[in-house]
């Protein structure tokens, strides 16, 4: 009898958990005091480090926002929704934030197919919606709505190309990349662009993410004629490559990546070995950029760390919609204009602009590792 | 009890029903009729796999391949030739069964763990073959654009449209089920469970039966998989992964094993339950994991045991060995 009263106290007690959780949600709609921005980022799983980054970063420009004043005195809040990085979930979120009609905007989502399964959602609803991480093609055609602060990797595979082949010299390439829709799709941009400049892919080669050992693509790509490895992947691979060149056979060629590697702890996995590496990236802190060493130094002194990649993009996307917020009101429909128009917006990213697909348009800065540190270089 | 039960069974019944086909007028916002619709779609895939783990009692690990092989077969056909979504779910559903049945032919000679980890293999390998394979499945970029159902000419891709279809399909799965496990054949499925050389001495031969409902079960997920690509009219490999598998088969132990409204209750309650603790954001896994741990402790059976279904004809309690006492008081 006790056991019974005890299964029955449980039942009534998730169903109350249960009630309260959808009254508290039917709550929130409603026109309020305050502006609303949505945020939809991996909060848990395997991208959880560069979600929170994300949110550091919105965070900061909201902070920065309000304590200017706010918006025609109205204060900004963020509305976080972890998406765990997980389609379906990014669905839900999406779904979730369009029911508030407080938010003038989302920055969101992290991966790829996060964005699109949020796309469709978004354009629907006719909500701005900015991706801070989502590099890969197929988001161009996503919606009129849908935008991102990151450039696609075709714009930064084709200047890597240009940079390669026309400006280094460099005719023979090794492209090694992650086996992922990311390196998968750089690859795809690096030997398509390189070859259109008239050089030739001698090697192409796949390595899966957390791998440790690359001895096997490395003997390939010893025994093509490369003379330039170009690595479509992140940067503990690419540490790692650059320690074991060595061991077979390549030493002192040269290696060259997109912004995806730009991070310290590559230089911290690889020590010496990466010195040399050339690479495109858009935020730097070897930037001369004013606005990027002013959000360099906020960011430090709010979160007791340099802001990575992810987290100046997530900036430059949560400004981009309070710009458009203080000039034009949060009518949705006139934010999306404002946006799409938007033209040289200084970014700590870069000067940003927008295509007609909603991709940004800028030109990454060209670096090297020089003595375990990346330097701004000209060639 | 059971008295009092029977009699607001009915009017109870017609509420909840009432309820669930008035659910889109009453509630327009979107958010709670994608989080039905993905219900129903989980209500589906437990239910599914339930015939195979909960009646049948082969332990399978690796349901989510069977729902990504729909969802992309579906996806495929829709996109590249074009199909009405409605063929394309039954071109699904029947593409998973030939899967089922190639898988069925040898795992299901093994038993238990074994099978339990040639399951949880094959689900890996569809993953893999789902990036690798990138001219047909577009690898880690996954199909975009999935159009949504239409009939004769007419575009059913709202919201309420989805949800009025994932509630007529389940509606029918849900029947089907029900007619299917309390025939001779169902009766068959659970003497299997409960002892296979027993069965056997009486004349069941438990491979056809196991592959049966195997090939069904693969079948059903597929189906889902299908709705759940037009749906969400984007999918990727993320999505097919161990992690989907083990949710699944969360939703039928915790539902009950071997009971078809267990898996409806289990489907239901890990897609809201997840929803409503949102707002204690960062700890709502830790309390979800506690809350499934606290049931499994005080009612192992799940929400709709062995103990609260007891009628058939031959009063023989379907879904294993329950204590009579337990039966005579309710």
């Amino acid at each position: 009898m006790k056991k019974r009263i005890s299964r029955r106290f449980i039942v009534s007690g998730l169903t109350a958990v249960m009630a309260v959780g959808l009254l508290t949600g039917c709550g929130s709609s409603g026109k309020s005091d305050t502006i609303e921005i949505g945020l939809a980022t991996p909060l848990t799983g395997a991208s959880a480090q560069d979600g929170q980054a994300i949110e550091n970063g919105v965070e900061l420009a909201v902070k920065q926002a309000n304590d200017a004043g706010g918006i025609d005195g109205k204060q900004i809040e963020v509305v976080v929704e972890d998406d765990k990085g997980d389609a379906s979930e990014a669905a839900t979120v999406a779904n979730m934030l369009v029911q508030n009609d407080n938010i003038v905007g989302v920055v969101g989502h992290f991966n790829s197919s996060c964005t699109l399964a949020g796309a469709t959602i978004y354009n629907d609803a006719g909500i701005v919606q900015i991706s801070p991480g989502s590099s890969a093609e197929a988001v161009s055609e996503a919606g009129d709505y849908t935008f991102r602060t990151i450039t696609t990797d075709a714009v930064q595979g084709r200047y890597l190309a240009e940079w390669c082949v026309n400006d280094l010299g460099y005719h023979n390439i090794a492209v090694l990349y992650e086996n992922d829709d990311y390196g998968l799709g750089l690859a795809d941009v690096i030997q398509r662009e390189t070859e259109a400049l008239g050089a030739t892919v001698v090697a192409r080669e796949a390595y899966e993410v957390n791998q440790t050992d690359f001895s096997t693509v490395l003997t390939k790509v010893a025994a093509s004629d490369a003379d330039v490895m170009i690595i479509g992947g992140l940067y503990n691979e690419t540490a790692l490559i650059a320690k074991q060149m060595g061991d077979n056979g390549l030493e002192g060629m040269q290696i060259m990546g997109v912004d995806a590697i730009y991070s310290d702890a590559l230089i911290e996995l690889g020590g010496d070995a990466v010195n040399g590496i050339k690479l495109t990236a858009y935020f730097s802190d070897a930037s001369d950029s004013e606005v990027t060493q002013s959000f360099i130094k906020a960011y430090t002194d709010e979160y007791g760390e340099a802001p990575g990649t992810y987290a100046a993009y997530a900036y430059d996307a949560a400004n981009i919609i309070l710009d458009a917020v203080a000039n034009v009101g949060t009518d949705r429909a006139a934010i999306r204009d404002y946006i799409a128009d938007l033209k040289d917006f200084d970014g700590v990213t870069g000067i940003t602009s927008f295509d007609e697909n909603g991709d940004v348009i800028k030109e990454p800065l060209r670096m090297e590792i020089i003595n375990g540190a990346f330097e701004t270089v000209d060639m | 009890m059971m008295q009092k039960i029977k009699k607001i069974k009915k009017p109870l019944a017609v509420i909840g029903i009432l309820f669930l086909l008035l659910f889109p007028v009453i509630i327009t916002s979107s958010y709670y009729l994608h989080v039905m619709i993905l219900a129903g779609i989980y209500v589906v895939l437990s239910l599914s796999l339930n015939l195979i783990t909960g009646y049948t009692g082969q332990l399978c690990l690796g349901h989510a391949a069977f729902f990504g092989i729909g969802a992309y077969a579906g996806a495929l056909l829709m996109v590249n030739v074009h199909m009405n979504f409605f063929f394309a779910l039954i071109c699904s559903f029947i593409i998973s069964g030939i899967f089922g049945l190639l898988l069925g032919i040898p795992a299901l000679r093994l038993r238990g763990d074994y099978l339990a980890i040639v399951t949880l293999g094959f689900g890996e390998i569809v993953h893999l073959v789902f990036v690798n394979w990138t001219e047909l499945t577009n690898g880690p970029m996954g199909i975009r654009s999935i159009p949504g159902p239409s009939l004769f000419g007419i575009e059913l891709d709202g919201n309420q449209e989805f949800y009025y279809l994932i509630l007529i399909i389940t509606a029918l799965v849900l029947f089907l089920l029900n007619r299917l496990v309390n025939s001779g054949f169902g009766m068959a499925m659970q003497t299997i469970k409960a002892d296979e050389i027993a069965a056997e001495s009486i004349g069941i031969y438990p491979v056809k039966y196991k592959l049966i409902a195997f090939i069904l079960s693969s079948g059903l997920a597929g189906l889902a998989g299908c709705f759940y690509a037009s749906y969400i009219s984007y999918i990727s490999p993320t999505t097919f992964v161990y992690n989907t598998s083990v949710t699944i088969l969360a939703m039928v132990v915790l539902g009950g094993l071997g009971s078809l409204t267990g898996s409806v209750i289990g489907g239901v309650v890990l897609t809201l339950l997840p929803e409503v603790l949102r707002s204690i954001s960062d700890y709502r896994m830790i309390f979800f994991g506690a809350l499934m741990i606290i049931m499994m402790i005080f009612k192992p059976e799940g929400f709709w045991g062995v103990s609260k279904r007891v009628k058939n004809i031959y009063k023989i309690k379907a879904g294993g060995a329950q204590n009579e006492r337990d039966y005579e008081s309710r």
